[in-house]
This record gives structure tokens, C-alpha cells and sequence, in this order.
């Protein structure tokens, strides 16, 4: 067989002639037959065996030599005429053989830029079968390129463009880009506060049914000066800001914004928003309801200085509410006298529109607060909230902290000095234990009004606030979900009772929408983190601030980014670090709580990781009161104060009870047990009070929550 | 989760490159984990609540005592090798009533 190859391959290299010649005969005798097989070689040898011919005979050198002789004595007519037979003999065993599909190169990634050039081409019944197979967002794909530097979270100096925005009002359908958008925000509003410059976006309609109340346009022009901390501008502020100025713009077209991104940010941005209620039917007791989609039917603000001030549909809807001693009134009543307070509101229907438009100007050069129709009760009762206080100037991020404490639970009314001095809150001794260190402390502080008015402000203030947010669920209200509940009226009337609505208002209820849009959760893991509040330590997820929803427990994540504010904002009040209240995270009452032996160890690393001037502590001497909110079996929080002054531990507790009473009062011990060796582990000589020494007692007159679960 | 637990050390190149983490829970338990210097902690965290029989949302992940996101990478935080990370698992509780 081998043999027979090698003469195949001779022949054909030779003259290409057929090697089938197996007899002489054969070949001799009709060689054209055998010439059209040349390109058939293979073919022949097997007819050749097929034949059984092939059996004991071979090709030989005489039987090619014989076919070559054949082949050179035919003339080139006849060559060429078996030439052409054996081509169209091989043509026709060709199409008999199918033929072999190509190989094809199979593609199973393709980048996103291909993806929008090939659906660009896509005709409509192409369109109509992606559809149909479930995949209709990938028609919707416009972006071709994915800036990886942004979203994984690092950013540079960048300008707000029109398209950024329409994508961050697209984030239902784009959600992964949403941290970048936030980011661009971000980065938006410092420099277009750095740099003055004069921005207008707008974009598209709300797209979706939940989204269409959130802010569509918006207009800001800034002439800052302020020194803006930029980086310490958290998204919580950015978000805020741009609804602000969302609502400002949405209510009066026109309004130039003197924003000086500080302290008078807060009063500034309330000022239109009171200016425009003397402009309503005179009511006393009005709550500003709003349509909010209508706001966005506006056109684009292209130069808000210019444009005439234009009263906007739907902006607010009066609705005549009872009027009822417990009722905030939204109007400003006379700064001077509680005597003369109109309490219902024909007495605050009697007052001219002038006048009250000039004392809500007079007013709002300072940001006031005070629940007012019940002052009287209050005075009597000796609970008296809230302050005059005219902000320093401080960044934005405490001002706008300070603003939502003040501004929006209260309603604005001049509180006088004489007031000041009443408050039993300067001391916040509520006990029958704290009496007598009450009566002490008010002698003291007394005289420190008297003093320094201003610094004692801001520590009503602060203990104001406490009370509130620790045994009262502050914060719940101060994003306006949970409890939508009067704290204030509340505690005047000592123990809780019916809880009282307090109507979001616009800004209000867009910052909800823009939180708790179900759009954000779209990770489902929870790894997909909001920056809303971001701080350097703690940040929460849109699954952990969702416990802030009604009828839901809270999670200590939310707790410590109040514990975080807090503390920033406490700091921003005192120089270099000297901050009076410390504020201490839930971990730590939690850590001491967890190791009950507390070894070395564990006191070094809670000293290391949440006390010291670089974390929520400062310099002992100057500590006046520490703050540990601590949670009782996984179900409870409650709130422990550690006030040094008066050598007192209290306990805020918002529902107490008898049999938990004492194990609370055990957990309270524990914790300041704790606390004593953390601190005298940290201060060393300086710490000179023994705090695990202090008295323990509940406060008494303090706000409850309702017989709830919740 | 198996490729992040503990290994034996391969070589000098690849324990340059890896750090050894100690996840400790609020019981004292401790788990040490294998990570790269540049791998996200996300891992880490998904690998430990499988472990535990966790949710995910439902824990916490100090180091230091600040709160770590799933994006970081061990070199973003400084950590070094032996360093020890808190698992805490969420507190909850009730706050003030509403209506």
C-alpha cells in the first residue's frame, strides 16, 4: 500500500495521469479514461481495490513510464480535451459532497459601547422581539462609556452638566449610577459655592408615580463667601440644600438667594416660605399642604433674578384646620408678652397683614424658637423650651443641623430672657433624687445667664435636644417619619396623651421621598450604602434607615449617626475640642455591657476607638455631661446620662415600667462602671470624679411613648 | 469562602501580597481569614455570614471602630496583618411610639 502511495504521488507529480493502470491492457488501450481521473487519485485506488484488481499486482516503473509515454505522445488538442473532462468530472463529484460549514468565532462578552451601537440599528420588528424576550432596557441604553473612577467611589473637582442631572432623576433606571450622581452632586454644590457661579438645571418631569414629587427643578444662585468646609460637607447637607432650594424657587420665581453659606443659610432659606403666608387668606392656624407634582409644572427657571415674582399654583393649599391650644401656629406671634399671645386664630386673623408681615421680617433676622400658644401653660408649669438664638457663625452642616432642630419642631416666637431664667432645663435635674442639686444648679445658672446668655442658650439648646432625641425618638422626627408627633406639645402636657400630626411640609416630604425611595433598594444585600449621611465613622445603608419607617424598631446604625451629629455639632460650638457633652456611640455602653470582665485589652481598644480628641471625646476637665444610649435585651432603647457637675446618673427612658425599672438601673450600673475604668484608663490624673460612685435615678417628668411596641 | 480561609502560607511573594484577618464576634468567637491586599472586604463579609449562618444585613463590621463598607479594601483602611475586625450584630429596639 505504501508502495502504491509513493508511485500515486510519482504519477501525479510526474504528469499527473491516473495510476490505475494495473494491467497493461488497460492502459494501453484506453488511456483518455483514465486521464480525467487525475485529480481523483485517491478515488481510483480505491476502485481499484474495489475491483479486486489491486491483488498481486502493483504499479510498476514500466506501467508509468507506459502512461507517460501515452500522455506525451497524445497532441495538445487532446490533452487539453481530457484535461477539461477530468475538470468537469471533478466539478461534478464535488457538488456531490456537502460542504463544510465555516467555523464561526462565538462571542459571549460585549462591551457596553457595542451593545448601543448594534441596538441603534435594530429595526422595529428587532425592537418589538428584544421586547418581547423581556429584554426592553436594553433599548433604553444610551450611555456608551462607564467611568470606573466614579463609580467606585472617587471623584475630582467637577461642574454639574444637564445631563448628569436628568441621569441622577433616571436613577429608577439606572441605579447603579446613583452613588456617582451623588458624588457629582456633591462635588456640584462645593464648587459652585466656591466659585459663585450662577447654575440652572432642570430636567424632565418625575418619571415614575413615586418619584414624581421629588425635585425636578431647581435654580441656585450662589455669591458665596462663606468659608465652605468642602469636604466636610456631607451628602445629608448637598440633598438637603438642593431641595431647599428647590422649594424656594418652586414658591417665589425670582428669589435671589443671598447665600452665605454659614450661619444665615437656615434663615434665609425659611424666609420666603414665611414671606409668602401673609400673602394667604388670613387664617390662624394653617397648615401648608401641598401638591407637589404641580410644583414641578413650572417652567425652567432661566435667570430667577430676573423673572417676576409669580405666585405659583399649588404651592400651597390652606386648609382651615380647629384651632387648637395645642396647635402650632405657623404665624409669628408677637415677640413680647405671653399675656397677649393670640391662642386661637381669629386673634391672629385680627392682626393687620402689615403688621404681621413686618414682625415676620422683624423675626426672622433671628432664628427663633418656641412652642408658643402654650407658653403660659409652660411658664406655669416650670417646662419652658426652646430659646432665642441667633446662630454664630458656623459651617453649614451645624447650621443646617441646628436650623432642623429649632426650626422645624418649633414654631418661631421670641422667647424673653426673663423666660430664660425659669428654665429648669438649665440644669436638668427632673428628679426627686436631683432636687436639691437642681435647686443649686439653677441658683448657678442664674447667675450664668445672666453672664453668658448666649452660651447658656446654646446649652438649653443642647439639653433640649437630648431629651428629645434620646428618650423621645428625636430624630425620627427630625426626618419627619416616624412619629409626625409634636414632642414638644407633648412634654407640656407631661405624659403622653394624643399624639398630634404635624403635616410635612414640602421640603419635608420630598427629603423623605428622595430617603426612602424604594428605587435605592435595589442591591437587596444592603452593600449598596447611601452617602446621605456619610461621616468619616458611620454611615447607614437605605435598609438601615428604613428601620425609621412607622412601626419599626430602630437599629443602632441610626443612633450613632445621631451620636456622630451630635457631636459635631457640640464640637463646632467650642474651641479647640473643649466640647462640654460627649456624646458616646451605641457600642460602647454595648461593648462594656458584652464584656463584663473587661479585660486591659478591651479598655485599651474602646479607649483607642471612641474616646480622645480625635474621636467623640475631649478633655475630661471641661466635661460637664456624657450621654451613652444603651439598649435593654435587644428591644429598648434607652438613654443614659452621666452629669458631673451634679454628680448624678439619670436615665431616660421613654417607657418605663416597674419590673424593668430595676434591671435597667442594673444595666445602667454596669455601664458607668465601665465608663470609670475606660475613663480612668484614658485621663488617668485628670479623671477625678468617680463616676461608677454617682447616683442613679430616672427622670421623672419626661416624655413617654405610648402603650405600643414600637 | 473556602478560597478566603485559612491557607497554609505559600510563599514569601504571595504573603507579601496577604493579610491575615481576625473576624471576632460579640461572643468572643474568632475566625481568621486570608485576604488580599486589594480585595474587597466584601468578600470577607459574605464569606463570614455564610460561615455563621448570618444575614448579611443584619451585622456589622468595625475595625478600629469605624464602620467598614463592603467596597473597601483592606489596603484603603491600612490594615495590617493580624488586625482584628468586629462582627456586631445589629441592635434593635423600640423607639418613641407614634400613633
Amino acid at each position: 500500500m505504501i508502495y502504491c502511495n509513493r508511485h500515486l504521488s510519482s504519477y501525479s507529480s510526474v504528469g499527473r495521469l491516473h495510476p490505475t493502470g494495473t494491467t497493461h491492457i488497460t492502459v494501453a488501450h484506453c488511456p483518455p479514461l483514465y486521464f480525467h481521473h487525475l485529480r481523483t487519485r485517491n478515488e481510483a485506488i480505491a476502485n481499484l481495490r474495489h475491483d479486486g484488481r489491486s491483488d498481486g499486482t502493483t504499479i510498476t516503473m514500466e506501467m508509468k513510464r507506459e502512461i507517460l509515454e501515452q500522455w506525451k505522445n497524445l497532441s495538445d488538442e487532446e490533452r487539453h480535451k481530457f484535461q477539461k473532462m477530468a475538470k468537469e468530472e471533478h466539478g461534478k463529484r464535488k457538488a456531490l459532497v456537502p460542504r463544510k460549514p465555516k467555523k464561526r468565532k462565538m462571542q459571549n462578552q460585549i462591551s457596553l459601547k457595542s451593545i448601543v451601537e448594534i441596538v441603534k440599528n435594530f429595526s422595529e420588528a428587532q425592537r418589538a422581539a428584544v421586547i418581547e424576550i423581556g429584554l426592553g432596557g436594553i433599548l433604553q441604553l444610551k450611555c456608551k462609556f462607564l467611568n470606573h473612577r466614579y463609580v467606585s467611589g472617587w471623584y475630582s473637582t467637577w461642574i454639574m452638566s444637564l445631563q448628569s442631572l436628568k441621569l441622577y432623576l433616571m436613577f429608577d433606571m439606572f441605579p447603579c449610577c446613583l452613588g456617582w450622581v451623588m458624588l457629582k452632586l456633591r462635588a456640584y454644590c462645593i464648587d459652585s459655592m466656591k466659585l459663585g457661579v450662577v447654575v440652572h438645571f432642570r430636567s424632565e418631569e418625575g418619571r415614575k408615580a413615586d418619584v414624581k414629587t421629588s425635585g425636578n427643578e431647581c435654580g441656585a444662585s450662589h455669591d458665596s463667601n462663606g468659608d465652605v468646609g468642602g469636604t466636610n460637607l456631607t451628602l445629608e447637607i448637598v440633598v438637603g440644600l438642593l431641595l431647599r432650594q428647590n422649594m424656594l424657587l418652586e414658591r417665589q420665581l425670582g428669589y435671589q438667594m443671598p447665600s452665605q453659606v454659614g450661619c444665615q443659610m437656615s434663615c434665609q432659606l425659611h424666609q420666603p416660605a414665611q414671606q409668602v403666608d401673609p400673602e394667604m387668606p388670613s387664617q390662624g392656624v394653617h397648615t401648608c399642604e401641598t401638591s407637589t407634582p404641580s410644583l414641578f409644572e413650572s417652567p425652567t427657571v432661566v435667570d430667577p433674578i430676573r423673572k417676576p415674582l409669580t405666585p405659583l399654583r399649588g404651592v400651597h393649599t390652606c386648609e382651615t384646620s380647629t384651632p387648637s391650644p395645642f396647635e402650632t401656629p405657623t404665624v409669628v406671634d408677637k415677640p413680647k408678652g405671653d399675656e397677649h399671645m393670640p391662642s386661637s386664630s381669629s386673634d391672629q386673623c385680627s392682626m393687620g397683614q402689615k403688621t404681621r408681615k413686618r414682625k415676620i421680617q422683624q423675626v426672622m433676622d433671628e432664628v427663633v424658637i418656641s412652642p408658643s400658644p402654650l407658653s403660659g401653660l409652660k411658664l406655669r408649669s416650670g417646662l419652658s423650651r426652646g430659646r432665642k438664638t441667633k446662630l454664630p457663625n458656623v459651617n453649614c452642616r451645624r447650621s443646617l443641623r441646628l436650623n432642623k432642630v429649632e426650626a422645624h419642631v418649633e414654631p418661631s416666637r421670641l422667647r424673653q430672657p426673663y423666660e430664660l431664667k425659669k428654665s429648669p432645663y438649665l440644669c436638668s435635674s427632673y428628679t426627686k433624687d436631683g432636687r436639691k442639686q437642681h435647686k443649686q444648679a439653677k441658683m448657678q445658672s442664674t447667675i450664668n445667664v445672666d453672664k453668658h446668655v448666649h452660651d447658656m442658650d446654646l446649652r438649653e439648646v443642647f439639653d433640649n435636644f437630648d431629651v428629645a432625641k434620646f428618650a423621645n425618638g428625636y430624630f425620627q422626627q427630625d426626618l419627619n417619619l416616624k412619629s409626625q408627633t409634636s414632642i414638644f406639645t407633648q412634654e407640656k402636657m407631661h405624659y403622653a396623651t394624643t399624639p398630634r400630626l404635624i403635616p410635612l411640609d414640602d421640603e419635608e416630604k420630598l427629603l423623605t421621598q428622595f430617603i426612602f425611595d424604594p428605587a435605592w433598594s435595589f442591591n437587596g444585600d444592603g452593600y449598596m450604602h447611601l452617602a446621605l449621611f456619610c461621616s468619616e465613622r458611620y454611615f447607614a445603608s437605605h435598609f438601615e434607615l428604613c428601620s425609621l419607617k412607622p412601626k419599626q424598631w430602630i437599629l443602632d446604625v441610626i443612633i450613632n449617626l445621631v451620636v456622630v451629629q451630635l457631636t459635631n455639632l457640640e464640637r463646632s460650638f467650642h474651641k479647640s475640642n473643649h466640647h462640654m457633652m460627649w456624646y458616646l456611640p451605641v457600642t460602647v455602653s454595648r461593648q462594656i455591657l458584652g464584656y463584663p470582665k473587661l479585660a486591659e485589652d478591651d479598655l485599651i481598644k474602646m479607649c483607642h476607638n471612641y474616646f480622645g480628641e480625635t474621636n467623640f471625646t475631649a478633655d475630661i476637665r471641661h466635661c460637664s455631661r456624657i450621654y451613652i444610649p444603651t439598649n435593654d435585651g435587644g428591644s429598648h432603647w434607652f438613654c443614659i446620662k452621666v452629669d458631673m457637675k451634679t454628680r448624678m446618673t439619670y436615665i431616660f427612658d421613654s417607657k418605663p415600667a416597674s419590673r424593668s425599672n430595676s434591671f435597667r438601673k442594673q444595666l445602667t450600673r454596669k455601664v458607668i462602671l465601665g465608663l470609670h475604668k475606660v475613663l480612668r484608663l484614658q485621663y488617668g490624673a485628670d479623671y477625678q470624679q468617680d463616676v461608677s460612685k454617682f447616683n442613679i435615678a430616672n427622670v421623672e417628668r419626661q416624655p413617654l411613648q405610648d402603650d405600643t411596641d414600637w | 469562602m473556602s478560597a478566603e480561609e485559612k491557607k497554609p502560607p505559600v510563599g514569601d511573594q504571595a504573603q507579601s501580597n496577604q493579610i491575615n484577618l481576625k473576624v471576632k464576634s460579640q461572643e468572643g468567637n474568632e475566625v481568621f481569614f486570608r485576604i488580599k491586599n486589594n480585595t474587597q472586604l466584601k468578600k470577607l463579609m459574605t464569606a463570614y455570614c455564610e460561615r455563621q449562618s448570618l444575614d448579611a444585613k443584619a451585622i456589622v463590621f468595625l475595625f478600629d471602630g469605624h464602620r467598614i463598607k463592603a467596597e473597601q479594601t483592606p489596603e484603603q483602611l491600612g490594615m495590617e496583618d493580624g488586625d482584628e475586625i468586629d462582627a456586631m450584630l445589629h441592635q434593635t429596639g423600640g423607639g418613641f411610639g407614634e400613633m
